[in-house]
């Protein structure tokens, strides 16, 4: 607390983090005075932040100090989901959960108690670490968090074994950058800076996506290609790089196994049938090709969105395999973008606490198919049902899947359920228990962005409102009361940081509790990714052709896989549902959060559709209708915004993860797909077929 | 007069993220029913395909405000140190003369104080040698309020889609539209 506690009238300057979950993490000043926080603003010294956060942490501000907080535990005063509430104390709410969770143990067992958390407010110490210390303990089933980037994850690792790529102030010196299915001018707006640093010297700027995003209308080259049909179009790439001897013969002969195979491999795949897939005319992939292995210094930053459907992964496999096909590995602005997790090897074990659990063998549930397992539908929830649901850092809805099917499990009255926020979310209308969480400037935390090598510090700038608590302190406290003696339980949160940076990793050298408290961010030097062209496949080199992928039931190579609802893949769902909804993210929301903030409602405005104009005409639909979107999961009403441009006739696009209960049950998230994509339970949001009537 | 002050946009790069206008309605405190910046999308076409331009616009703190001119109560004035066009709001009347006269629509009517506001240019965190709330928050760094001579010499030019400039010759200046 170095900053707190200043004088009266004199100002002080609190170094914080914004921890909402996003790429560019940014660096906060926080001005105080007389104990009240009057202005945030970015850090001008960090050179990723430069000054500002995004229009949403312009409004820090009104979050923190929201009339909506809760400040105060609450129990359940009325049928789930009816909004009647009875301020309770910490003391009866500990023991209410105390209490409820040792008898779901003792009659239905650990694993009955699930935890669901992802993403609010990230943290290393208070979101990724120390609640699991509580939930090892217990032995309560496992919630796999792979809502975001895991397929593409797992497709990297075939290709290079490392999904690090290169760092956002790296694109300066690229010649040209590729934004396939990104959206940075929405999702990672601190890095298009560098983007025009490149493009003002030349640069080139690609965007594969279908839906006209910002950067899209700026590009030199835009590739409007239809949902799902990625992989087709990048290994129609590749065979115009092979056939036009486009492609770095050495590079390839030197660092790469497999150039055969993928020969083989992209000889399925003929311009022609690759411009019919991807509704891209011959010219275009071509076109792509020629201005993509121009230079080596291409990188190609992937999106997260596009990846979230059920062929994401083998969506990722295709792309990764084309930066080494030019040789851009290993060089100065090329190579490719994806996440960045090297430059945080904090202890994970010390955090999280893995020998709590011990050699119990115990379940883990997606949180993708968070409404089938509460409602039974997953086969091993039919036979031992969900009893306690603990969520924190998290709001399935409106953020999740299949929000019907969530909401419904959510109503069970033999479900136990504690809402640990800072609001009173749409999830949290269900609870049993809510419990006030501190917001993230009353609390100490480690930071780190996941594009970029930053590593930061959160100073509490204010006391926890309230009563409201942080996550550590919660969990800890809770562990004592359910009878754990375990010193961990008795840890503060600098204890936890100072554990947990006690490494030999070289990535933290110089990095310590103090020197983070001293210094508030360091930028971590991993180099160029990959420059000592060694890599972490079994071969030791990137591979075109990947024997672990063909084990775990891949294509060795790459394929493109019509994704699960398509014309191809399912015809009779195609006629019932023949658009393609896309819900990328707003710039004014992350996940659902800032929605109940007013000011942010007041730009946001309410949620849209945007229809091609094709599509609306046959359905009679004129620009401000409103109109009907649905499919067998669910169906929502929305304002339709008619386009000729901005998305293709058969797609359609709305912004996610508005609140449920400010749109008037109109979440889009009510149409989303609850199933794992092919690699490694990632979530599948992009693969959802709808209709569009007028309302 | 000093060096007047001109707001540069440079439209080729502007996302719409519409951190400006936020940073805007934060820093000066605007009520929810009215803006001093916003943010207009238009459609327009690049290269021949249709594509999506946006404008960020606020009070162009003209060379010779039509708010000023149309001013009963002498309310606004024009500051000699940067040609900020400022507002005495405890003089205005609520009249609403500036509103209709400007040809930008800056001045707005806030239905609550029944008197008229604009942007300031944040003429209060420039006299402690910070940059305007808008300046500052643009995190794609299109937008600037710096020295209009400056601006000119550097070769920003007056026009911009969804831009025309009046006979009141605003201080607003542009990054030349990329072919």
């Amino acid at each position: 607390m170095h900053a707190s506690g200043a004088a009266a009238s004199a100002m002080s300057y609190i170094h914080g983090v914004c921890p909402r979950n996003c790429y560019d993490t940014c660096s906060l000043i926080s001005e105080k005075i007389d104990g009240r926080i009057v202005r945030i603003v970015g850090d001008f010294d960090n050179p990723f932040t430069a000054g500002t956060p995004c229009v949403k942490g312009q409004t820090h501000l009104k979050v923190v100090y929201h009339p909506d907080r809760l400040l105060h535990p609450m129990k359940r005063a009325g049928k789930k989901g009816e909004g009647k509430w009875e301020q309770i104390s910490w003391d009866e709410a500990y023991n209410t959960i105390a209490k409820k969770f040792t008898d779901i143990i003792a009659t239905d067992g650990s694993e009955a108690i699930m935890p669901y958390t992802f993403s609010g407010t990230f943290g290393q110490i208070h979101q990724f670490g120390v609640p699991w210390r509580f939930f090892n303990k217990i032995g309560a089933t496992t919630i796999d968090r792979e809502v975001c980037l895991w397929a593409g994850l797992q497709a990297l690792g075939y290709t290079y074994g490392d999904a690090s790529g290169a760092e956002p102030e790296d694109c300066v010196n690229s010649d040209c950058f590729i934004a396939w299915g990104s959206d940075e001018a929405y999702t990672s707006v601190h890095s298009v800076k560098f983007i025009n640093k490149a493009r003002d010297k030349g640069a080139k700027l690609v965007v594969v996506n279908p839906h006209r995003n910002p950067l899209a209308s700026q590009a030199d080259l835009f590739i409007q290609l239809r949902p799902g049909t990625d992989a087709a179009f990048a290994l129609g790439v590749a065979r115009v790089l092979i056939d036009e001897n486009l492609y770095d013969k050495d590079f390839v002969e030197k660092y790469t196994i497999g150039f055969d195979k993928l020969k083989e491999k992209v000889a399925q795949y003929s311009l022609p049938k690759v411009a019919k897939i991807t509704a891209i005319p011959e010219s275009q992939i071509v076109e792509f090709a020629r201005l993509y292995a121009k230079s080596k210094k291409s990188v190609i930053r992937m999106g997260y969105g596009f990846q979230r459907r059920k062929n994401g992964g083998t969506t990722i496999r295709a792309i990764s395999l084309l930066p080494p096909l030019i040789g851009s590995i290993g060089v100065e602005g090329g190579g490719f973008q994806y996440v960045s997790f090297n430059h945080w090897p904090m202890d994970m074990g010390y955090m999280m606490r893995p020998d709590l659990l011990g050699s119990r063998k115990v379940r883990d549930i997606n949180m993708n198919e968070l409404g089938k397992a509460l409602t039974g539908e997953l086969p091993t929830t039919r036979e031992r049902p969900i009893k306690g649901l603990f969520v924190f850092s998290g709001n399935p809805i409106p953020s999740g899947t299949n929000v019907n099917l969530t909401r419904k499990g959510l109503l069970r009255e033999d479900l136990f359920t504690v809402v640990f926020d800072q609001f009173v979310t749409d999830t949290a209308e269900y609870a049993d228990i809510l419990l006030p969480a501190a917001h993230f400037l009353e609390m100490e935390e480690v930071h780190a962005n996941y594009l970029g090598n930053y590593i930061r510090y959160n100073a509490p700038a204010l006391e926890p409102m309230g009563e409201s608590k942080s996550n550590l302190q919660v969990f800890h406290e809770l562990a004592q009361r359910m009878g754990y003696t375990e010193a961990c339980f008795k840890e503060t949160t600098a204890d936890v940081i100072k554990g947990s940076l006690n490494s030999t990793n070289p990535a933290l050298k110089d990095i310590t509790y103090e020197s983070l408290q001293e210094k508030h961010w360091f930028r971590v030097n991993l180099g160029i990714p990959f420059a000592d062209h060694k890599f972490k496949t079994p071969s030791g080199k990137i591979e075109f052709y990947s024997a672990a992928a063909a084990k775990a039931g891949f294509d060795p190579v790459a394929e493109y896989v019509p994704d699960q609802e398509s014309k191809e893949a399912s015809p009779e769902l195609f006629a019932k549902y023949p658009i393609h909804l896309v819900t990328p993210a707003s710039q004014k929301l992350l996940s659902s959060q800032w929605h109940n903030v007013p000011e942010i409602q007041e730009s946001l405005g309410e949620p849209t559709i945007t229809i091609n104009r094709a599509d609306a005409s046959s359905r009679g639909i004129q620009n401000g209708n409103y109109v009907v979107v649905f499919n067998d999961r669910g169906k929502v009403k929305l304002k339709a915004k008619l386009t000729d441009a901005a998305v293709r006739p058969g797609v359609a696009m709305s912004y996610k993860s508005y609140w449920d209960k400010l749109t008037g049950g109109n979440t889009i998230n009510r149409l989303a797909l609850d199933e794992n994509a092919d690699m490694n339970g990632g979530s599948t949001f992009s693969t959802n077929l709808v209709q569009i009537a007028k309302a | 007069m000093g060096m007047q002050k001109a707001f540069y946009y440079n439209q080729n790069y502007c996302v719409g993220c519409t951190s400006c206008a936020m940073a805007c309605r934060i820093a000066k405190n605007v009520d929810l029913s009215i803006s001093w910046r916003q943010v207009d999308e238009y459609e327009t076409t690049f290269r021949g395909r249709e594509v999506a331009r946006y404008l960020s616009h606020a009070c162009n703190h003209c060379k010779k405000p039509a708010c000023m001119a149309a001013c009963p109560v002498g309310a606004y004035s024009k500051r000699e140190k940067d040609g900020l066009v400022l507002q005495d709001h405890a003089k205005c009347i609520g009249c609403g003369n500036c509103v209709a006269a400007c040809p930008y629509k800056a001045p707005k009517m806030n239905a609550k104080t029944k008197k008229a506001e604009k942007c300031d240019g944040c003429y209060d965190l420039l006299d402690k040698g910070e940059l305007a709330a808008c300046h500052r928050g643009c995190p794609v760094q299109v937008l600037k309020l710096e020295s209009l001579a400056k601006l000119e010499s550097n070769g920003a030019v007056k026009e911009a889609i969804g831009f025309v400039t009046y006979a009141t010759e605003p201080s607003f200046r542009f990054e030349p539209a990329k072919k």
